[in-house]
């Protein structure tokens, strides 16, 4: 090649080569940065996978004499070390989501009691549990084992303060159903509002509502809060009446110090008391 | 004159409409035809009795008043099963008595499942009554009434004979629609020979009624009530019980009716025989001009067993010759076959490719199809027994077993892994088999009961295959006594000051806040002054920011925030001499009171009854009235001596057999006293609403389980 002719070959392809080169150079941030996140990902799942569980409840739904019971399984979190689980109150009241946006004459009388629950853990194994505390406000509530656990479980710890702001990434541990043999899953979501009035709590992207019960964190890898739904009072048929919103952690150990020991709920309905039966009579005794 | 005439035959066609077709010449005659329409009327009217014209009206009252004495209406609680329990439930229905010691007849699906049965006499008398027994394949029944307490006997109602009814015959159907007390209606014998359209089963207990029943259509209107109440002729007599209705009504033949009455009443079932054959009418094809084709053999059935083959033209049984040409014939041929002796042979005389020949065949009793499915306590599941008829149609090698008829999620067996479906056979129970229900609850109950149930190895056959499964049986029952987070609250109700009410109201412009609704009556908050129209705007000097209707929960969430106990300081705007003054009350926040479910409840076994006492929340929200005491019925179950005596939700119970109840525990107290005294009937005074009236139930103390 002539030089004049190699100059031209330069020229020719120069731009072609600077595009190619200027592709480059930007696709290397946003793959680095999708890597960051799956790391995070990974890491996470690896660490606290494994107290996300699974709890196991069967529901009676009362109504004047009438009650039917079904079985429903709703995530769960781990956040102590005596095996107390965090979840959503309307996962085990479905009623209470309803009232809070129709408000409580809405439901009439019909009410939802937990007849059994279990907390299957990660490994498979099934923990006889109770409904121990609940709070409508916050629509959390929370299940004790019956009996404390002897293995130690991993558990997320929700004393700390972290806060997120609008447009924060946060990622998200759950558990998959049965078709996926209920392994672990982790996702990314975008906080899409922040709620200061009456108190703190983030508004997520309308598909997290999935993640219901599930644990976020924060981008820098500490948890941020527990993933709920909030209705707004209205209909429940507009599309804005119900948020995937995440509760800060420090709310929700809040109210968790007041949880109480399996045992030590009773029920205020007096128990049934035998009859009385009358003393037997003394027999007489027969003269020689 | 010519016009009242006319006026009046047609009014007489309400009760004749053959009287309409006459009338109807007479109107659009000319002179000429009137004098010979007036004839045909005549010649019309001379071939019937005088009665079924000339008094027609009358006729109907005096039908009526012979028949109504021995109508009764029927009140029952019927036993049905569904997921995985029984459950119970009220219905319905008609009857006759035909006995003068007090057997009536009804159908099966009125009264056939009954576990508690009440009559109501045409003078209003109740009587209660009790099953005797009931037939599936005919969908009759007899109940029979409790002596008379002055030993007189029962009217009864005559049978007629349903054989000679003929299409056009008037007839009356006559019951309780509706639960109503008795009521008459009228029509024609439309069809004396009724069957279901094709492909239209009607099933019964795994019985198809339609198999022996042809019906008599008519069309005296009858609706749900009606069920089990009697078709009369113009003589009074019963003609047929009432059944169905599909456009047209249908009621069961009375000859039918009698000969399956007579059988229940003196055995307490109706014996048949079985063959095993399937009949079919002759093919269009077939040129035959008698017989009955065979269209299926039943394995190891007597019919098989004769040698009798799919195909066979079934001339004669026992010399009676059959036809079977058409649908309509089917249940007669099935009738004939179901009243076969058992106690020695019958001759069938069959043609078999063209040769006639002679078979001997011994037909044996007739099972049940179903027998009743009852609830598995402590295995969530309902199931019935095997019979016969149900090994043939689903193919099982025997009729040991239990087939689980229902299943209650979340139950034993339907968190089992796997879980016990519907279907199932239960074969064992920790290895052990078992042959029928009983066996099946006597294992169940001998198993502990414990929190959780007890892990327990059960064996079922499911499609051919042989599983095993492990399920926690006899849980102890578990109440949720989860509480509340408890938290302060503020005794008011509020509305949020929205834009638009500053402005109506003339408040200071940018005014947010709430708007006190309701100061709840004896609180602190009425103890510390605030008043219905106050307008808080601060707490603790935060400002209240709600000016949206969305806003509804941010100043009870402010509230929420505090301790119970703590004092609050709250600034609120008050219109005093029409103008707006700011002012500031402090308050100290108690606890917000318990939810529903909170709430201390009792649930009454004998009555069927759930109560709690009346709290100060049911005052508040006018479900009791200020000041009002007791206990608060918050759940009646369906088919309880509490239901059937007219108990219901809301109702608030002040005494109990002249005693004052104060509240639940109280009104416990009461009835536990009770169920030692074991009173036939138990007397509540309770107020519904503003009204207060007396409720008398009754019970068997539980003696019906």
């Amino acid at each position: 090649m002539r030089p004049y002719e190699k100059q031209l070959f330069i020229m020719k392809h120069f731009f072609r080569v600077l595009t190619l080169a200027l592709l480059c150079a930007l696709s290397i941030p946003r793959a680095a940065q999708a890597d960051a996140q799956g790391n995070m990902l990974r890491a996470l799942s690896q660490k606290y996978g494994s107290s996300v569980v699974t709890l196991q409840l069967v529901i009676k739904s009362s109504m004047g004499g009438e009650s039917n019971q079904a079985q429903l399984e709703a995530d769960g979190l781990l956040i102590d070390p005596s095996g107390l689980v965090v979840t959503t109150n309307s996962a085990i009241d479905p009623a209470a989501l309803y009232a809070s946006a129709m408000g409580e004459e809405a439901m009439g009388r019909i009410a939802f009691s937990v007849v059994s629950a279990k907390i299957r853990l990660s490994n498979g194994q099934e923990i006889p549990a109770r409904v121990v505390l609940r709070d409508r406000d916050r629509n959390v509530a929370f299940v004790r084992p019956l009996k404390k656990p002897t293995q130690t479980l991993t558990f997320v710890n929700f004393k700390g303060k972290t806060t997120g702001q609008l447009g924060d990434s946060v990622y998200i541990l759950g558990r998959l159903g049965k078709a996926a043999s209920r392994v672990a899953e982790a996702n990314t979501m975008r906080i899409i509002g922040v709620v200061d009035k009456p108190r703190r709590f983030y508004v997520l992207e309308p598909m997290a509502y999935y993640y219901t019960g599930n644990v976020a964190f924060a981008e820098n890898g500490q948890p941020l809060g527990l993933i709920t739904i909030k209705a707004g009072r209205g209909s429940m048929s507009s599309s804005d009446s119900i948020l995937a919103t995440i509760i800060p952690a420090a709310d929700v150990w809040e109210v968790a110090l007041q949880a109480p020991q399996a045992n030590a709920v009773k029920s205020s309905t007096p128990a049934a008391k035998p009859a009385a039966k009358p003393a037997a009579k003394p027999t007489p005794k027969t003269k020689p | 004159m010519k016009i009242t005439a006319i006026a009046g035959l047609y009014a007489l066609t309400l009760f004749h409409p053959d009287i309409a077709l006459a009338a109807d010449s007479v109107v659009h005659s000319d002179p000429v035809s009137s004098t010979h329409n007036t004839t045909r009327l005549a010649q019309i009217n001379s071939a019937r009795p005088a009665t079924d014209v000339d008094v027609a009206p009358q006729l109907v009252q005096s039908i009526a008043d012979k028949v109504k004495p021995a109508l009764v209406r029927i009140h029952v609680v019927e036993s049905n099963t569904a997921g995985g329990r029984e459950v119970r439930s009220e219905g319905f229905g008609s009857g006759v008595i035909i006995t003068p010691d007090g057997y009536a007849v009804t159908n099966h699906h009125v009264a056939g499942d009954a576990t508690w049965v009440s009559v109501t006499l045409s003078n209003k008398e109740i009587v209660d009554a009790k099953l005797i027994g009931a037939d599936p394949l005919s969908d009759l029944a007899i109940i029979k009434l409790e002596p008379r307490e002055d030993g007189q006997p029962y009217p009864v109602a005559q049978w007629g004979d349903s054989d000679s009814l003929r299409v056009g015959e008037t007839v009356l159907a006559m019951g309780s629609p509706f639960a109503f007390s008795q009521s008459v209606t009228a029509g024609i014998v439309s069809n004396t020979e009724l069957i279901m359209p094709d492909n239209d089963d009607f099933t019964l207990a795994g019985e198809q009624v339609g198999s022996i029943v042809r019906w008599i259509g008519h069309d005296a209107p009858i609706h749900p009530g009606n069920s089990g109440g009697p078709l009369v002729n113009l003589r009074g007599e019963i003609i047929g019980i009432n059944e169905i209705s599909m456009g047209l009504s249908g009621a069961i033949p009375g000859n039918l009716a009698r000969e399956v009455s007579t059988q229940i009443i003196s055995k307490g079932h109706v014996t048949r025989s079985y063959t095993g054959l399937d009949l079919q009418p002759r093919l269009r094809s077939d040129a035959h001009t008698s017989g009955a084709l065979v269209g299926g053999v039943l394995p190891n059935s007597p019919a098989q067993k004769a040698g009798v083959k799919p195909g066979d033209l079934l001339l004669s049984i026992n010399g009676e010759a059959l036809d079977v040409r058409f649908p309509e014939q089917i249940p007669l041929a099935n009738l004939q076959m179901a009243r076969l002796p058992l106690s020695e042979a019958t001759t069938l005389e069959i043609e078999r490719g063209g040769e006639k020949m002679t078979l001997s065949m011994q037909a044996r009793l007739r099972d049940a199809v179903m027998s009743p499915d009852r609830e598995i306590k402590g295995l969530g599941l309902t199931g019935m027994d095997i019979t016969a008829p149900i090994a043939l149609e689903y193919k099982y090698p025997n009729t040991d077993g239990v087939v689980v008829t229902t299943v209650q999620d979340g139950g034993p067996a339907g968190s089992a892994k796997p879980a016990i479906e519907e279907g199932d056979v239960i074969l064992a129970v920790r290895e052990k088999p078992v042959k029928n229900l009983a066996e099946l609850r006597a294992v169940i109950g001998q198993i502990s009961r414990k929190e959780g149930g007890t892990p327990t190895l059960v064996e079922v056959r499911r499609r051919g295959e042989r599983v095993l499964t492990v399920a926690n049986v006899n849980p102890e029952s578990t109440e949720d006594a989860s509480v509340e987070v408890a938290k302060a609250y503020l005794p008011i109700s509020t509305q949020v000051v929205t834009e638009e009410l500053v402005q109506a109201l003339k408040l200071p412009t940018g005014t947010q806040g709430v708007r006190i609704t309701q100061v709840h009556p004896g609180s602190a908050a009425s103890g510390a002054g605030l008043r219905v129209g106050d307008v808080i705007v601060k707490l603790d000097g935060l400002e209240v920011e709600a000016s949206q209707e969305e806003d509804t929960d941010i100043f009870p969430a402010m509230i929420r925030q505090y301790k119970i106990g703590s004092w609050a300081k709250v600034a609120l705007l008050r219109r005093e001499n029409g103008k707006w003054q700011s002012k500031q009350i402090g308050i100290k926040l108690p606890q917000a009171p318990k939810t529903e479910r909170e709430l201390a409840s009792y649930r009454d076994t004998n009555f069927g009854v759930t109560m709690r006492s009346v709290t100060y929340t049911d005052r508040l929200k006018q479900d009791a009235n200020p000041g009002e005491d007791g206990a608060l019925i918050t759940g009646v179950d369906e088919g309880s001596w509490a239901a059937l005596g007219g108990l219901e939700n809301g109702d608030i119970i002040h005494r109990v057999n002249g005693i004052a109840v104060n509240n639940m525990e109280e009104a416990r107290i009461q009835l536990r006293l009770l169920e030692k005294q074991k009173p036939r009937r138990v007397v509540f005074f309770v107020a519904r609403g503003v009204r207060t009236l007396f409720v008398e139930l009754q019970t068997d103390w539980g003696q019906s389980k």
